[in-house]
């Protein structure tokens, strides 16, 4: 394989300089959308499950998943809050982000915007860089989430980058229970134009809405 | 052995019984009533589902995993303890043992009506089977919700997802909420000790040893630098502080209470004897007390405790009153006393009791007790103090000495001033306007213990596991299916209207018999396709462990049917579960535990929330709502009640309304003080410092009817008033405050609040009492008061002092200035003195001919003169010269020929105009007069105005200091020197009766003697103001024949012809006449002594 893997560990200042040029050009973004098939690897099935998706995300930390085609499960940040639709279901599930919702629920949830940090210091404050390693095409770093309640439900996470526009080109979140999550994704677009609309949330009375993390 | 001492021994079983039979009662909602909802809701939860033995532990740290770890250690260790710990339990049982969690979901699903339980069948129905799992496919794939992947990785048949609930059924889920906060730095080990029962003492030495080994079991190397901090509540804990703390707060509050009653009683009466019966007298009536309350109430609560050291401070009256009685009749016998202070006493004693014994009607339970004990304490005590106390300390043989003079000690009218008053309105009202009024606390606080670990730890435990203050409980009896049912469907409409943001109900944990043998059948269908349903799951890419909990529950449902279904599950996870939300009552009743969480449109009302009746509801923070409004609106009825009763007394006391209001001003004025006490210190009233309200009132009256009562046996007189009433009342009111005062440190801050209040209110009321309300009583019974002024002494304003004060005024400020002054001073006088105004008033009216009016006139007049003459005075003893101001007047020519006769000359003159002009008048004529003086009130005084006269080379001589002084004055005048000599205010021993004005007039009748023993020319004269500048006029000698002097009656006829000579200018210039004392007495003189007053002394 031409451009084989090295890892780059050993040699003291690559990985947080990939890592701060990546982290750099992403806060340049103000809005970026792709095409993604997610593969669910799940300790409850013998074979992974595939879903096709879309995702769109705009700055500063808007964003919004679409999982299936038409979609299934569809997560919308706006504003201080994540709403997680089951369409099918007509159900509705609201989680606050804001610091009056605590627990490893938050920090999961927060991780859904992952892909798209904006503040340099403020990922290095909630992610450790593992390890990291490289090709002529992509760099691959191994993140590990520093809140101690957030790695009990995610000890672990990977971000695929592509090297010549520093592209995200894949995610995989590692699960507690052994599961694994991952999205490549593809037909990416930076900075398109995006219609504020897809990060508004309106339902009308036919949806269930909860709030499984209000106290 | 008498029979009396076997009834007292026969006494003594009842009172061990009683004593056997106390037990403290450390729950704090056993203070509160019951009849109010939420009390009643949260008594039941804290009676029933609050566990009774279990003790708490909380483990705090930084790092979860830190945390997880130090609580297993923890939880290892102590169940290792077998001597101290049953079980220990730090995580949810189905995390330890997964298979009981399929067995009760087994059990759920049976108790679930039919209808639903019929669509779990259809659900995995051979016909749907296949759609469901493609479903749960489908869901694993795309869902963005973690619980519902957790969910349908372990459970893709669906067992787990009961219709009554939206989120995990009890027992799927970590134990958060129960063992471990949302983050996990927070855990909770529940712990059962070991030992069935334990009393307080028993509780605080095992958990002593329980924190010994939790905190050795933490002490570990994999848990250094973690930070680990431990807490311990719940009912062992709270019974060991909170029983701790009230023996504590007992033992203390009586020592230091004893300790101040015995040090006011040694000041007081210095004696060691009465001392020792009053202190063992006091310990007799608490132990009696408690006694009586064991057997009475047998368990006493947190704040009843409080009684022991309130009863210390009111009982010890009746012993200082007993004592005070012996000591005020030395000899008497213990009968002859009790007789004459029983009546009082008792009085006393039953109408305080009564008072505490209102407080019942406080509404709160725990303070009811403690009124109910000080009124059982204050009716023993009189008993033990006339009949114990008493014929140990009498009779009593006290020195004369201390007994009480034989010679009453001199009265002191004093001054009653309002000032004091004035100043007390003024600062009470400029704290309360600057500060405003007491704030209310409405928090329950007060009712919880102080400085506690282990409610802080509790707190800690609630805020951790997501239970606020305004989480509300839900208390189901009676049908309880059919109540949790109704509630269900009711909160869950109220959660959409936002009235409640959520609820836990545990509706489908809760046995339904008829449904569990409805569903039967369905289930044993299901079991028996277990293999089927496992193969199509299978067949659907679904792993074996994934069916591991579909299997067990289907396994469960395939067992021979249980006759006892209809009950719970037998398993531990069952039991630790219907631990938290079901309990059975002593009468066989079930009651089931639910929570609500208040919404942002919560109204706090189970009726309005659509709760099916028998549904009890309370929160913390409701219960301090509830409990404010209860505890005000009975305190302000209760308030009122004993203000009438009290009221209807003081009537029956003084017979008279105005009394009446003086006591009620007093206490009024008493409690403002002790609200601007409070506002400075920054105290607000609360739940139990409230009822100091109608306590003080009950208490406080005392002391404005034995003020009152004194006031009219002894009036104004401020030393009989102090020495007889103020110190027993001080006595009292000590050690009232130093049995309030000691619960001010009580580990229970109500308590403390309380006592707090009532021990500066009762400081505030005897301020009052003693030092404003005297005055008032005084200002409105102004025929007890004696003239204020005594004519025969002189006056408090001549002193030394004034007169310096004088003097400078003099030398400082312009003639004209220092007129306007003393103009206003005057004037100021006369308000303040209008008995002397009308003294002058009587003295002039003969100059109008009886009529009062003019004679007014005349006196302001007179006033008015005086002051221009002190002025004048001031200047000349301040060093101005003022000769030059007097001229020589009409007569003057008469001086020469009586000096130039060598006879020596006596110049007699009246108190009329400046006399004291005279000397450096004459001095402008080479002639140095002796000015004959008497002695000033005070030596100091008489030696500054001699200095005065002599630096102005005015020779004076003192007559009364002076035993050889007569000799002087005789050589003098033999030596035809000039002598000076006022005439008509005599010393009592020279004065003689003559006539003046028509009417009888004492006057000197020194100058006559000197004349018989000189034969010196007796000259008349007076310098007076006219027309702004002073006139020395003289009139014709008065003639005499020597040796007819020598007949006393001759010689008071001579008197008579001195003043008869001078009695025209007296007439003129009655407005220069200066007497300020009555002038027309007629008192025989004793004794012919030749002495002259000199009088510049201002009025008196």
């Amino acid at each position: 394989m031409i451009g084989a893997a090295v890892v780059v560990a050993a040699r003291a200042g690559a990985p947080e300089d990939a890592l701060a040029r990546w982290l750099d050009a992403q806060a340049q973004l103000t809005s970026w959308s792709a095409d993604f098939v997610q593969t669910r690897h799940l300790q409850a099935l013998t074979q992974p499950l595939s879903s096709p998706g879309k995702v769109w995300f705009a700055a500063p930390g808007q964003f919004r998943w679409e999982v299936g085609q038409p979609a299934l499960s569809i997560a919308i940040r706006e504003d201080d809050q994540l709403v997680v639709l089951a369409p099918n279901l007509k159900r509705a599930e609201r989680y606050s982000l804001s610091a009056a919702a605590r627990g490893p629920m938050k920090e999961a949830l927060a991780l859904l915007d992952t892909g798209f940090p904006r503040d340099s210091d403020d990922f290095r404050r909630r992610f450790d860089l593992l390890a990291f390693s490289s090709t002529n095409a992509t760099w691959t770093f191994q993140l590990q989430p520093r809140s101690a309640s957030a790695r009990k439900l995610l000890p672990g996470m990977t971000l695929v980058v592509e090297t010549n526009d520093f592209t995200l080109s894949a995610t995989e979140l590692r699960f507690a229970d052994g599961s694994r999550l991952r999205n490549d994704f593809k037909n990416s677009v930076k900075n398109p134009p995006v219609d504020p609309s897809l990060f508004h949330v309106v339902l009308d009375d036919s949806w269930k809405v909860t709030t499984p993390m209000a106290k | 052995m008498t029979r009396s001492r076997w009834l007292g021994l026969l006494l003594l079983v009842p009172l061990a019984a009683g004593l056997f039979r106390l037990r403290f009662d450390a729950d704090v909602l056993n203070l509160l009533p019951a009849d109010l909802p939420s009390v009643a809701a949260l008594q039941l939860h804290q009676r029933y589902f609050a566990n009774a033995r279990e003790l708490v532990i909380t483990v705090r740290g930084n790092d979860p995993a830190a945390v997880t770890s130090a609580a297993e250690a923890l939880a290892t260790r102590l169940s290792e303890a077998v001597q101290l710990v049953r079980a220990a339990r730090w995580q949810a049982p189905w995390i330890e043992d997964p298979s009981a969690a399929a067995e009760n979901l087994a059990w759920m699903w049976l108790q679930q009506p039919p209808e639903e339980f019929a669509r779990l069948a259809a659900r995995l129905s051979p016909t749907n089977v296949d759609r469901e799992l493609t479903s749960v496919r489908e869901t694993l794939a795309t869902s963005l919700d973690p619980d519902a992947l957790a969910r349908a990785s372990y459970d893709p048949l669906g067992f787990s997802r009961l219709p009554s609930t939206s989120g995990p059924p009890a027992g799927f889920d970590t134990g958060t909420g129960i063992f471990v906060n949302e983050d996990g730095t927070f855990r909770v080990i529940y712990v059962d000790p070991a030992p069935a029962h334990m009393n307080y003492t028993q509780a605080d030495a095992w958990l002593a040893a329980v924190r010994r080994a939790s905190t050795n079991a933490v002490a570990i190397p994999a848990l250094d630098g973690a930070d680990i901090h431990l807490g311990f509540t719940g009912t062992p804990a709270f019974v060991a502080e909170i029983a701790t703390g009230m023996e504590r707060d007992l033992t203390s509050s009586v020592l230091s209470t004893v300790v101040l009653i015995a040090l006011l009683f040694w000041l007081a009466h210095r004696s060691w004897r009465p001392l020792g019966w009053l202190v063992v007298s006091l310990g007799l009536t608490l132990v009696i007390t408690l006694a009586l309350g064991g057997l009475v109430f047998g368990t006493l609560n947190v704040i009843s405790l409080g009684f022991a050291a309130v009863l210390m401070g009111l009982a010890v009256d009746y012993g200082l009153v007993s004592y005070q009685e012996a000591v005020a009749g030395p000899g008497k016998s213990p009968a002859e006393i009790r007789r004459e202070v029983a009546h009082g006493i008792g009085y006393s004693a039953v109408t305080t009791a009564g008072t505490f014994l209102l407080l019942g009607f406080a509404g709160l339970p725990g303070l009811a007790q403690l009124g109910a004990l000080t009124a059982i304490g204050l009716l023993t005590g009189a008993v033990v103090m006339l009949f114990f106390f008493l014929p140990r300390v009498c009779p009593v043989s006290v020195p004369a000495s201390r007994t009480g003079p034989a010679i009453s000690p001199p009265k002191s009218h004093g001054q009653w001033s309002w000032w004091p008053t004035g100043i007390a309105l003024a600062v009470i009202g400029g704290v309360l306007l600057w500060r405003g009024l007491p704030s209310m606390t409405a928090s329950d606080d007060p009712l919880r213990p102080r400085h506690s670990p282990t409610y802080a730890a509790m707190e800690d435990l609630r805020r951790e596991l997501g239970r606020t203050n305004s989480t509300y409980w839900l208390l189901f009896s009676g049908a309880v299916g059919d109540q949790l049912d109704a509630t269900q469907a009711a909160l869950a409409a109220a959660r959409d209207r936002s009235e409640i943001d959520s609820f836990e109900l545990p509706t489908t944990f809760w046995p339904r018999p008829r449904n569990a043998a409805d569903n039967r059948k369905g289930a044993d269908e299901l079991a028996q396709r277990s293999t089927e349903l496992r193969r199509v799951a299978m067949a659907a890419g679904f792993t074996t462990n994934s069916l591991a909990l579909a299997g067990a529950v289907l396994t469960a449902w395939s067992r021979p049917e249980d006759p006892s279904a209809g009950t719970w599950p037998t398993n531990a996870m069952a039991r630790f579960l219907t631990g938290r939300f079901s309990a059975r009552t002593e009468t066989g009743e079930w009651l089931a535990l639910g929570l609500v969480q208040p919404g942002p449109k919560f109204v706090g009302d189970a009726a309005h929330l659509g709760l099916p009746p028998g549904v009890a509801m309370g929160s913390w923070d409701s219960l301090s709502t509830d409990l404010a409004g209860h505890v005000t609106r009975r305190v302000t009825w209760l308030t009122l009640l004993i203000g009438a009763t009290l009221i209807g007394f003081l009537r029956l006391a003084f017979r008279n309304w105005r009394e009446v209001g003086f006591s009620l001003a007093a206490l009024a004025l008493g409690f403002a003080m002790l609200l601007g006490v409070m506002t400075l210190a920054g105290w607000s009233w609360n739940l139990l410092s409230l009822v100091a309200l109608p306590l003080l009132l009950g208490s406080s009256v005392d002391s404005t009817i034995h003020v009152q009562l004194a006031l009219r046996r002894h009036g104004p007189d401020r030393t009989a008033l102090w020495r007889i009433t103020g110190k027993a009342l001080l006595l009292c009111a000590g050690a009232n405050i130093a049995g309030f005062g000691s619960l001010a440190w009580s580990s229970n801050a109500g308590l403390a609040s309380l006592d707090l209040v009532c021990a500066v209110g009762v400081a505030c009321v005897f301020v009052v009492c003693v030092g404003l309300l005297p005055t008032w009583w005084i200002a409105a019974h102004p025929s007890v008061i004696p003239p204020r002024v005594d004519p025969e002494n002189p006056s408090s304003l001549y002193t030394a002092g004034l007169w310096r004060a004088g003097l400078h005024l003099g030398r400082l400020l312009p003639a004209a200035w220092a007129g306007v002054l003393a103009r206003a001073g005057v004037k100021l006088y006369l308000r303040m003195r209008p008995e002397r105004f009308d003294i002058v008033v009587e003295n002039l009216l003969p100059f109008s001919a009886g009529d009062r009016g003019q004679a007014e006139r005349l006196a302001r007049a007179n006033f008015e003169a005086f002051a221009a003459k002190l002025v004048d005075l001031w200047r000349y003893e301040a060093g101005v010269p003022v000769a030059e101001s007097v001229q020589p007047g009409s007569g003057w020519d008469h001086f020469s020929p009586a000096v130039a006769s060598g006879r020596g000359v006596l110049l007699v003159t009246p108190h009329l105009g400046n006399w004291e002009f005279g000397a450096p008048f004459l001095g402008r004529y080479g002639i140095k007069p002796l000015v004959l003086t008497a002695p000033e009130p005070a030596p100091h005084l008489t030696r500054l105005r001699a200095d005065a006269r002599a630096r102005q080379g005015v020779e004076t001589l003192v007559v009364g200091e002076d035993p050889f002084a007569f000799v002087e004055i005789i050589r003098r005048l033999q030596d035809g020197g000039v002598v000076a000599l006022l005439i008509d205010r005599p010393n009592p021993s020279t004065a003689v009766p003559v006539e003046l004005l028509g009417r009888p007039f004492l006057a000197s009748v020194a100058a006559a003697e000197l004349a018989r023993a000189t034969g010196c020319v007796v000259l008349p004269v007076f310098i007076v103001r006219e027309a702004g500048s002073y006139r020395a006029r003289a009139l014709p000698p008065v003639e005499y024949e020597q040796r007819q002097l020598r007949d006393r009656a001759e010689r008071i006829a001579f008197t008579g012809r001195i003043l008869r000579a001078l009695e025209p200018a007296i007439r003129q210039f009655p407005d220069q006449w200066f007497h300020f004392v009555p002038v027309w007495d007629t008192r025989p003189p004793q004794r012919s002594t030749p002495v002259a007053g000199g009088a510049d002394s201002p009025p008196h």
